[in-house]
């Protein structure tokens, strides 16, 4: 089996809206794989589909292999945590935890101690889960999602909540599980940062589109180099540049512009701007961010 | 399915409205049992409010909790079986019943923790089936603690008064009044379901309880009259109607037409549940 899980021509409409849209997703097992997309861009709704939540407008799932109704019994293996945890706030993590332990049949003794244990709750006890933080009652819903030792686990924006000592805990819980239970991940954020320490594939996707897949050296390579440039006259520059066939920049504030092709003219440009009458307050080239490269593939590298 | 019913069943007894509820059904109980000695008293110190008691007509549509005192209970004996019958014929059971399953039913919808499970079911249809089952005990619970209740508040009222004559006819009464609060409690659930929150379920449940859709009925029936069908009554099909009803004196053919109702409303709730949550999207 080469991928774990795809699908082909996924689409979603609610209305007339299509909130996922034509979408083919390819995840192997072991990946951890991160899905980027801004808020709206269809991130949680293709989550769940894949989690058997909400039923595809149009496509097909293949999971593990199986297909149709055979890849229905297959969401057995999965495991989610989509949008804000379900949990019930009367009760403990602990109860929680047993009530999905009794849904899926697992009678294993101090199986629910060794959950808590793993994402950091064993000191609970008895307080409520109306009483846990924002934080807590998210690892709470990790825990509910590793329940029944699944193949797959789908987490929809994990580190909300968290704080940065959280953050760094649930990374290496994930990459533990990941490399010792060999359990495959797709995870959604929004902090693309702390999602690139994490992911070996991502996927992005706008406006219910998956743009781009691609591995973890694949991104890094795309995240190209840019020069960046200081002028104290913006305006003036952007029509030297203009003049000088160069389209593929950006102005990031009042007095910077970022250039992304020709990264080896800067003694051209500076010379061509110094004939202008225009002062380099600075040049430098520079590695494109993991942020910038997704802004600019969703729209943020139109010139401004 | 048995594993489902386990986690429903295990919900049931942690949560804190079930036993809140039924504590609940013993004030209840005793609130009733206080009101039905005031009109006991009220009866004997005032002969016009007796007569004005015994003029009530009970085939007129009515809307709202009625309980109709037997004047012959005020120096007589007072049967334990015709006092759960009144009390039941109240409808004060059906309106706790909306709302124990209201809440119950939606608690799971309201926190989100049926997206825990529901995907990875191939069929989550069959939560339906299990909320019922758990349902059916919750009501079950109900009925024990509010007729325990009942009789020890009776007790202290009147003593030796209470007196206990016809069990095998209670009995008879506890299994059809207990069908149809089930099935009342099932299309209470369904509503839930359908409309994703609980304010919807508990109105109408509520509405349904007090007798208001009698008129409805009414104005239905008299419509099928004039179409021709002239001896249809919609009234004596319905849940809460029947509930109404049903008493020692009830004949042989209402009792069966009360279960036929009562399991025809059942099976078709339960239905129409599972279809939903096998159909609709998990918010």
């Amino acid at each position: 089996m080469e991928y774990l899980l795809t699908t082909s021509g996924l689409t979603k409409r609610y209305g007339r809206a299509k909130a996922v849209d034509h979408l083919n997703l390819h995840i192997r097992p072991g990946d951890i794989y991160g899905l980027i997309g801004r808020n709206g861009a269809g991130k949680t709704t293709l989550l769940r589909m894949l989690s058997g939540l909400a039923s595809p407008t149009e496509g097909e799932i293949s999971l593990f292999g199986e297909t149709g109704r055979d890849a229905r019994r297959a969401m057995s293996r999965i495991g989610t945590l989509i949008e804000s945890p379900g949990v019930y706030p009367g009760m403990t993590a602990a109860e929680n935890l047993k009530l999905k332990c009794i849904a899926v049949g697992i009678r294993r003794k101090h199986y629910i101690e060794e959950l808590l244990e793993l994402v950091g709750l064993a000191d609970t006890g008895k307080k409520k889960v109306r009483n846990f933080s924002v934080g807590m009652k998210q690892r709470l819903g990790i825990a509910l999602a590793l329940v029944g030792e699944p193949d797959l686990i789908i987490l929809d924006e994990p580190i909300n909540g968290l704080d940065p000592q959280g953050i760094a805990q649930m990374r290496e819980t994930l990459a533990l599980l990941n490399h010792e239970k060999d359990i495959t991940f797709i995870i959604s954020s929004h902090i693309l940062e702390e999602l690139s320490k994490l992911a070996t594939n991502y996927g992005i996707i706008h406006r219910g589109v998956l743009l781009q897949e691609l591995t973890h050296e694949e991104l890094l390579a795309r995240c190209s180099e840019r020069i960046e440039l200081h002028t104290d006259n913006i305006r003036h520059t952007c029509v030297v540049l203009d003049r000088m066939n160069i389209q593929n920049y950006k102005v990031v504030d009042g007095d910077t512009i970022q250039i992304f092709e020709r990264l080896d003219s800067g003694g051209e440009i500076t010379m061509q701007l110094a004939k202008e009458g225009i002062k380099t307050l600075g040049i430098s080239v520079k590695n494109e961010a993991l942020e910038d490269y997704y802004l600019n593939l969703t729209g943020g590298k139109q010139n401004v | 399915m048995f594993n489902l019913i386990k986690m429903d069943l295990y919900r049931l007894f942690h949560s804190l409205s079930t036993w809140v509820m039924l504590l609940a059904m013993v004030g209840v109980a005793f609130f009733c049992v206080a009101m039905t000695n005031d009109d006991l008293t009220a009866m004997q110190n005032d002969p016009a409010y007796m007569e004005q008691s015994l003029q009530i007509d009970n085939d007129t549509p009515h809307a709202g909790i009625i309980m109709e005192t037997d004047p012959a209970w005020i120096n007589g004996e007072i049967p334990a079986e015709d006092l759960i019958v009144l009390l039941i014929n109240s409808a004060i059971l059906l309106l706790c019943i909306t709302v124990f399953v209201s809440i119950f039913v939606h608690a799971e919808q309201k926190n989100g923790y049926i997206k825990n499970i529901a995907g990875q079911l191939p069929f989550r249809g069959l939560l339906a089936v299990s909320r019922l089952i758990s349902i059916a005990v919750g009501i079950f619970l109900i009925f024990v603690v509010y007729l325990a209740a009942t009789f020890a508040a009776a007790y202290l009222f009147w003593g030796d008064q209470l007196v206990a004559d016809s069990i095998t006819t209670l009995w008879k009464i506890l299994g059809t009044q207990y069908l149809l609060h089930l099935a009342f409690g099932s299309l209470v659930m369904l509503l839930c379901i359908a409309a994703r929150n609980n304010i919807v379920s508990l109105c109408v449940g509520i509405l349904m309880a007090c007798g208001i859709m009698n008129f409805v009925y009414t104005g239905i029936s008299q419509v099928i009259h004039a179409a021709g069908w002239k001896t249809f009554e919609l009234g004596k099909y319905m849940l809460e109607t029947n509930v109404y009803q049903i008493s020692g004196s009830t004949s042989t053919e209402t009792f069966l037409r009360a279960l036929i109702s009562g399991g025809v409303f059942l099976v078709l709730t339960v239905i129409g549940s599972a279809w939903i949550m096998q159909k609709r999207d998990i918010r």
